[in-house]
């Protein structure tokens, strides 16, 4: 079985400015279900990233995954998400099939959060989408998922898309088993793409504050501690 | 122009439909599409007097019930026949599903968290929202194009004449997604946003120790504390709080030594009152909060402890 995991690593850095680099906790949700599949039916979890070269050291550090490949080019910096659709599947075209494409449903793009809707489309893939769980009977893999206050329980035959939330990214952890052996990087070039068009082009961003902050004046800590727990038990009613 | 509205929820329905009369030009048609299945029959019929030029019926036993690919079809054969400049779609989670899968599917861009649009030409450029609410971006794209609003405002739709009504059978698969059961979700699941109150560190707390205090403080007041991308990379949180990761709508947000950047602003945004203490002075989330103090935490934090303790055994 085979199933591929699609993340974004982060840069995150403290005060000292010492910088490590994290998926988001939907994507590591995403990477837990597959790894445990994995674990359970045997096969590979396939990591696809697309960015800089920098993240290789951290995904071939990454637990729960077997293969990982990183699509990077001058051509793919600053792209729209239809771009990016289109480059991931142009390099799960590449690859050899998959029996579940596995997303984290907030995956970075530009906060739409609508990639694996369109890479589900573009393949023609059924997608369980806002899925917390998933495992897999037979041919099919289920997953429970929630919409508003509801769970629902779906299935669908393999091959298939799902794209999983955060809700239960405190308790996930991807399978220690394994990790990959290398990483391999893929370019344009490889993947056939001569060209990237972008839909869409932003114009300008606008902060809104949509608040009005008041300042807490205070004559001492006692003061001011004094006027918190106002605030903070009138809050708790 | 001809637009086309679809929302899966008819309350959003009805606030679209609101919204694009007033955002339309005078020589605009509108068109409104209902699964003739999915909605009752008075439900139906209240559409039919709304502003409105055409009322598009999909008539398929297989659009009884919401299914991402089902529901996307339909429309897909929609616009193949009217040819839409300009699909709209509410703003139920379901709506954002389709307009998303509808957009590869069409191959037409779709913009999602919009506020407004307007059209110039064969451009449209739409006001929206970005990073969780923290700014608007506006962004421009060819026709055709999908549109989806982001929580949209009840306004009143004017009772119109009788619009036009076409009633179209549509060839619909069987569903590839089965749904086995639906079942209330239980708590344990998304404990994190169903935290009403939350304690949010920052920089400014530096060493492990000073946890201690803050989680006294939160346990107090029955918080839960998270920490923004800066704690976390010191590995005492195993997530962290930002538009990147997990964002939180608490009832209360305190956020202790925290200096904000715009992904911690994305996650918490949310949150309905926001208090702020930090000794910086020019601390980014103080312009996001409703209140904030500027203070040194770490001679705070002991004595608001005590008052808290003595208010509450009171």
């Amino acid at each position: 079985m085979r199933i591929a995991v699609f993340v974004k690593p982060i840069a995150i850095s403290d005060s000292n400015q010492t910088y490590k680099f994290s998926i988001n906790a939907s994507e590591k949700v995403a990477l837990t279900e597959a790894s445990k599949i994995i674990k359970l039916r045997g096969g590979d979890v396939v990591v696809f990233s697309i960015g800089d070269k920098q993240f290789i050291p951290y995904l071939n550090e990454l637990y729960g995954a077997t293969e990982a490949y990183l699509i990077s080019d001058p051509l793919f910096s600053d792209i729209d998400v239809f771009a990016k659709a289109e480059i991931l599947v142009s390099a799960i075209r590449k690859s050899k099939p998959f029996d579940v494409l596995m997303f984290g449903e907030f995956s970075q793009d530009t906060s739409d959060w609508i990639l694996p809707y369109l890479v589900a489309e573009k393949l023609n893939l059924p997608h369980i989408s806002r899925a917390i769980k998933a495992w897999s009977e037979d041919s099919r893999i289920v997953c429970e998922c929630v919409y508003y206050g509801d769970l629902y329980v779906k299935e669908a035959r393999m091959p298939l898309a799902v794209s999983m939330l955060d809700a239960l990214a405190y308790n996930a952890r991807p399978i220690r088993d394994f990790k990959p052996k290398e990483v391999k990087v893929w370019d344009a070039n490889f993947l056939g793409i001569k060209a990237i068009t972008k839909k869409t082009k932003a114009l300008n961003v606008k902060v809104l504050n949509q608040r009005n902050p008041k300042l807490i004046e205070y004559n001492s800590y006692d003061d001011l501690a004094d006027k918190l727990c106002d605030l903070i038990i009138n809050n708790l009613k | 122009m001809k637009i086309a509205c679809f929302s899966k929820d008819i309350v959003s329905l009805r606030k679209l439909l609101a919204k694009i009369n007033k955002l339309k030009k005078k020589d605009d048609e509108i068109f409104l599409i209902l699964f003739k299945y999915f909605y009752k029959d008075d439900i139906i019929e209240n559409f039919k007097y709304t502003p409105i030029n055409k009322l598009i019926l999909l008539t398929n036993i297989n659009l009884m019930s919401y299914d991402l690919e089902a529901f996307t079809n339909a429309i897909s054969e929609c616009y193949k026949k009217y040819k839409f400049d300009l699909i709209v779609f509410g703003d139920s989670i379901e709506d954002r599903e389709v307009a998303a899968r509808l957009s590869a599917r069409l191959n037409i861009p779709a913009l999602m968290n919009c506020l407004d649009f307007k059209v110039e030409g064969s451009k449209i450029i739409v006001n929206k929202i970005y990073q969780s609410g923290i700014a608007a971006l506006e962004i421009e794209t060819t026709l055709p194009a999908i549109v989806e609003f982001n929580e949209l405002e009840e306004e009143e739709i004017e009772r119109d004449s009788r619009a036009q009504i076409e009633e179209i059978k549509i060839p619909i698969a069987v569903s590839r997604v089965i749904v086995r059961d639906k079942t209330k979700l239980s708590e344990r699941y998304n404990e994190l946003s169903k935290s009403k109150y939350i304690i949010c560190i920052g920089e400014n707390i530096h060493e492990e120790k000073e946890l201690k205090i803050i989680n006294e403080l939160a346990s107090l007041i029955g918080a839960r504390v998270v920490a923004d991308k800066t704690v976390f990379a010191r590995n005492w949180f195993k997530e962290w709080v930002g538009i990147s990761n997990l964002r939180i709508s608490p009832k209360l947000c305190l956020s202790i030594g925290v200096k904000g950047d715009f992904d911690l602003l994305g996650g918490i945004i949310k949150s309905s009152t926001i208090i702020s203490l930090n000794e910086d002075p020019e601390s980014l989330i103080f312009n996001f909060s409703d209140y904030y103090a500027i203070v040194d935490i770490h001679k705070l934090t002991e004595k608001l402890i005590k008052k808290l303790k003595k208010r509450i055994k009171k």
